[in-house]
């Protein structure tokens, strides 16, 4: 059963000028999502994630600019639209949730006048219908007693609850595709758990895909479909979610997910294995594949040129060499 | 930093820089700040090399007569003087530049007294908090709602000015802003774990404030003091002008322009350039001191 | 709220009283405003005494700071007896003076926050473009001159050589009506109104400079800082009109430091006003307060230096009343 494809994003380079030199910040990603499809975007803190989905809702600010590629979404490249068709789109048809929501929600207006905004923005429905239509998205993404918190302000509530309100703000007008920067980031655990679970509850409803962009690989594991690994800019595995964690093949993955202490592995008695070194700074890149410098395999190859994201196993694309776990195939 | 072999890409070496010279790396870029900068060193130059400047004029002595007016009162300008002479018969030249000593000594003074009494009280109420806290801000307050103007025409006007009572009644009002801003600074630097370190190892409060705080504390009060010297210069000859400030004969800016409605109909140049010197002092520092702050900025660099 | 409010408006009142004791104390250093009777030749020195004991000047410092603050806030006895206008009260003297410089003012702030809050907002929008850097180095402008010689610059071009206003005063003292002069007193309302706007042209335009100068880069600032504001950015990501972003979301955050600038300001409006009312001679409680110190009019002054400060701390508690009113983090903790 082949899912209709939603958005494909092609060799998108998004730069960033700065006074101290140009930031490719994203530099040449490729994926693409079906309806309904849970798609992990991970990788460390500084490697792009966020200016992809920025980038795909346009609204990536100066000294920032998207140089090249193009983001088909239901079939019309986003990147040719004008400011005015990119403005209907958004909230609309990809909406986004962020990490901060006590600095995403405006400290000076109410919640429910937040949401109902973006309900009377893109739907043509009368101010009750609005407000009625909000205080059913509180009840649905769980905060108690909807009547009063819609005329409550953002600091009057929990962290948990203000992304609940949040949740509520994107979905307002049924998205086909929901866009998650490391909405979770910012909680408790136990907080990210419920959300998460609010999360995956919505999609199943509404029938939503979702890019889910993280650091943490755990969450990952439970919420995405797909996943694809970035670093420094590029994207150096992409699959799905089983391959990926079962059998990664780039050496940042594996060593990323080496890197997770379990409570039954058979290792507790060694020290974490960790990858040395650390994200390289934007204006310093290495040569040859960017990862070099921290990889344990890498040769005079990976020292001068940079790989091609290529499919090593049917379905599962690396950027790498040499990737690891590779089953010799017998032909 | 770090010093590994990397390659291409990187363009500014600046980051082996220290901090200050960064600061004023990025200081340089900012062009009407450079100008200003310029401006100011001409200016002070102006002001502390007046003696040869005036052309063996001095700005006391009483000039008998001059060849091309009939009374030396008012003379408009001619050779060896430049802006003629004032109205009582000295040098306007002369009386510009050694006025641009007073007012800009007026400045610099009170902006550093403003700063270095600012920055106690800052350091004192941030670090000890509570009651001292409590006394010092309450304190800072009350000056703050003190109306300027008028309490420094009245202390003007009773204790007789000479140069070092001017500069003490406007320090007097100059350290409020610094102190708030140190204290702002303080309380943030407090929760940072270096100061927990240093307590930790047992220094005492005095080496914790001298060697660690302040310091770290400098950079906006060197923007508020840069800004504040514009605004003491204006007090000066804002007290100067109304006859209240610098006393004649010593010459100011602002006491040049004393009574300037009587002479503006028959000698008009007497009051531009006076005015015109506070305006553009003024006006460079301002410019200066915003240049500072954009440079000084944390939230600029990555 | 309410809470907060009965705080704030309790603890004005010891703030007032220290201002009033310390000011009281520095005023009565300049002398004793009796002692200029003693040139009336047919005033005996035992006259003196009675008078000086009927006012209780006799006394240490504190009894007489506490008669004379009790009269003030209770508006007896004329607030005393000036040195400038005998005959006339304190409060007689201040009275007639306060309407001018509230009208001129008054007219100034609202011109200017009319000016520099969408003119601030215009240039924080259009950041570097050519607009923004001129309204940033009028500003600059403003800021920095010094308002006396600012005043008489615009007399000498504007009165002296243009002659289209007058250079001194706040009212002729003839207005034409139908062709004969007239008494200012007794022309009708519209042309006094008129002709009091004309002479006050000018010093109103000082203080407007003065004040855009500051308020304006405030305003630029404070856009600037609120626009790359995460919530601006959700707000954009809602698919909101870029008009809804600036002046529903931004703006109404942005301008709510302004406010408190404006609160703040007062003392600064205050000296601007002395200032400019000593050049152009307009007979308003700022140039009152100069000739009361010149002519050691110790009452007088006292009264002025007490209403000074009553409207920076009135300006100060405003401020912060609408802050309360316009932020619901405060509003609402």
């Amino acid at each position: 059963m082949e899912k209709e494809v939603l958005l494909e994003v092609k060799d998108l380079k998004t730069y960033f000028y700065t006074e101290d030199g140009v930031v490719r910040a994203v530099d040449g990603v490729s994926f693409t999502m079906h309806k309904g499809e849970v798609l992990g975007l991970v990788g460390e803190s500084g490697c792009g994630k966020s200016v992809t989905s920025l980038s795909i809702m346009r609204l990536v600010d100066a000294p920032g600019k998207i140089v090249g590629g193009q983001i088909i979404f239901k079939g019309e490249d986003l990147l040719k639209k004008s400011e005015e068709e990119m403005r209907k789109i958004r909230g609309s048809e990809i909406a986004m949730i962020f990490q901060e929501p006590m600095t995403a929600l405006n400290p000076v207006y109410t919640i429910g006048d937040q949401i109902m905004e973006a309900i009377l923005t893109h739907q043509d429905v009368s101010e009750e219908e609005a407000k009625k239509k909000t205080i059913e998205l509180l009840d649905l993404v769980g905060i108690p007693d909807p009547e009063k918190r819609f005329d409550e302000y953002p600091h009057e509530m929990s962290g948990g609850m203000r992304q609940r309100a949040m949740i509520a703000m994107a979905i307002s007008c049924n998205p086909d595709l929901l866009i998650s920067d490391e909405a979770t980031t910012a909680l408790d655990v136990t907080i990210q758990a419920q959300i998460l679970e609010l999360m995956k509850d919505l999609q199943r409803k509404i029938g939503m895909a979702i890019l889910f962009i993280t650091h943490d690989l755990a969450l990952v594991a439970e919420m995405a479909d797909s996943v694809a690994v970035t670093y420094t800019g590029r994207i150096v595995e992409y699959s799905d979610v089983r391959s990926v964690f079962k059998n990664s093949h780039h050496p940042y993955t594996y060593g990323l997910l080496q890197s997770i202490p379990s409570l039954l592995s058979e290792k507790t008695k060694e020290p974490l294995p960790a990858i040395e070194g650390m994200v390289p700074s934007p204006y310093r890149m290495p040569k040859g594949c960017h990862f070099n410098p921290r990889c344990p395999f890498a040769t005079d190859i990976c020292r001068k040129e940079m790989p091609e994201l290529k499919e090593v196993t049917p379905n599962h694309l690396v950027r790498c060499f040499h990737p690891v776990n590779v089953k010799e195939e017998v032909s | 930093m770090a010093n590994e072999d990397y390659v291409e890409g990187g363009m500014n070496t600046s980051e082996s820089y220290s901090y200050w010279r960064k600061v004023f790396q990025r200081l340089k870029k900012h062009k009407i700040a450079m100008v200003s900068l310029w401006v100011l060193v001409v200016i002070i130059l102006m002001a502390v090399f007046a003696k040869p400047l005036s052309f063996g004029n001095n700005p006391y002595s009483y000039i008998k007569s001059v060849p091309w007016a009939s009374r030396p009162e008012l003379a408009p300008p001619g050779p060896g003087h430049p802006l003629g002479l004032d109205s009582m018969g000295r040098d306007a030249w002369s009386r510009l530049l050694y006025g641009g000593r007073v007012s800009l000594a007026v400045g610099f003074i009170c902006s550093i007294v403003g700063a270095v009494v600012g920055l106690f009280f800052g350091l004192i109420s941030g670090y000890f908090g509570g009651i001292t806290d409590m006394l010092i801000m309450r304190f800072t307050d009350f000056m703050l709602s003190l109306p300027v103007l008028p309490l420094m025409i009245v202390l003007s006007a009773v204790i007789k000015g000479s140069l070092w009572t001017i500069i003490f009644i406007i320090s007097i009002f100059s350290w409020m802003g610094v102190a708030r801003l140190v204290r702002g600074e303080v309380l943030s630097l407090k929760e940072q774990e270096f100061t927990e370190a240093a307590r930790a190892i047992g220094e005492t409060p005095g080496r914790i404030m001298w060697i660690h705080l302040l310091p770290n504390s400098l950079a906006p009060v060197i923007v508020a003091s840069t800004l504040a010297i514009s605004g003491n210069i204006i007090y000066e000859a804002t007290l100067s002008f109304l006859g209240l400030g610098i006393r004649q004969p010593t010459p100011s800016w602002g006491n040049m322009l004393n009574g300037a409605q009587t002479f503006m109909l028959t000698a008009p140049w007497l009051m531009w350039w006076p005015g015109l010197a506070i305006f553009v002092t003024t006006l460079a520092f301002n410019f200066l001191g915003d240049g500072l702050r954009d440079a000084l900025d944390p939230r600029l660099y990555r | 709220m309410r809470n907060y409010l009965i705080r704030r408006s309790l603890e004005l009142i010891p703030v007032l009283f220290a201002i009033a004791f310390v000011s009281f104390w520095l005023v009565s250093k300049m002398g004793n405003p009796f002692a200029v009777l003693l040139l009336n030749p047919h005033v005996k020195p035992e006259d003196l005494q009675r008078l000086m004991h009927i006012w209780h000047w006799d006394q240490p410092i504190y009894v007489r700071f506490w008669f004379w603050f009790k009269d003030f806030i209770t508006f007896r006895h004329g607030w005393g007896l000036s040195v400038m206008a005998p005959g006339q009260t304190a409060l007689q003297l201040i009275g007639s003076r306060i309407p001018v410089t509230i009208a001129f003012s008054t007219t100034s702030m609202i011109v200017a926050i009319l000016l520099s809050i969408p003119l601030g907002v215009y240039s924080a929008i259009h950041q570097y473009s050519i607009s923004d850097y001129i309204l940033t180095f009028f500003a600059f402008f403003g800021m920095s001159m010094p308002t006396f010689w600012f005043g008489i610059m615009l007399m000498y071009v504007f009165s002296v050589k243009l002659h289209w206003f007058p250079a001194a005063g706040s009212h002729a003292a003839f207005i034409t009506v139908k062709g004969l002069p007239v008494e200012f007193s007794q022309a009708p309302w519209y042309l006094r109104v008129l002709n009091e706007a004309w002479y006050l042209t000018l010093p109103t335009i000082v203080l407007i400079v003065f004040e855009v100068g500051g308020w304006l880069r405030y305003m630029r600032s404070s856009m600037l800082e609120v626009k790359s504001q995460d919530y601006v950015r959700t707000a954009r990501a809602k698919g909101l009109p870029e008009r809804t972003v600036i002046y529903k979301h931004a703006f109404r955050n942005a301008v709510i430091p302004i406010i408190t600038l404006i609160g703040l300001s007062f003392p600064g409006i205050v000296g601007g006003a002395m200032i400019t009312e000593t050049v152009f001679a307009i007979p308003g409680i700022g140039r009152l307060t100069y000739q009361a110190v010149m002519h050691q009019d110790i009452f007088v002054a006292m009264a002025l230096i007490m209403i000074f400060a009553f409207l920076v701390v009135i300006g100060n508690f405003l401020a912060d009343i609408f802050y309360a009113i316009a932020d619901p983090r405060i509003r609402y903790s």
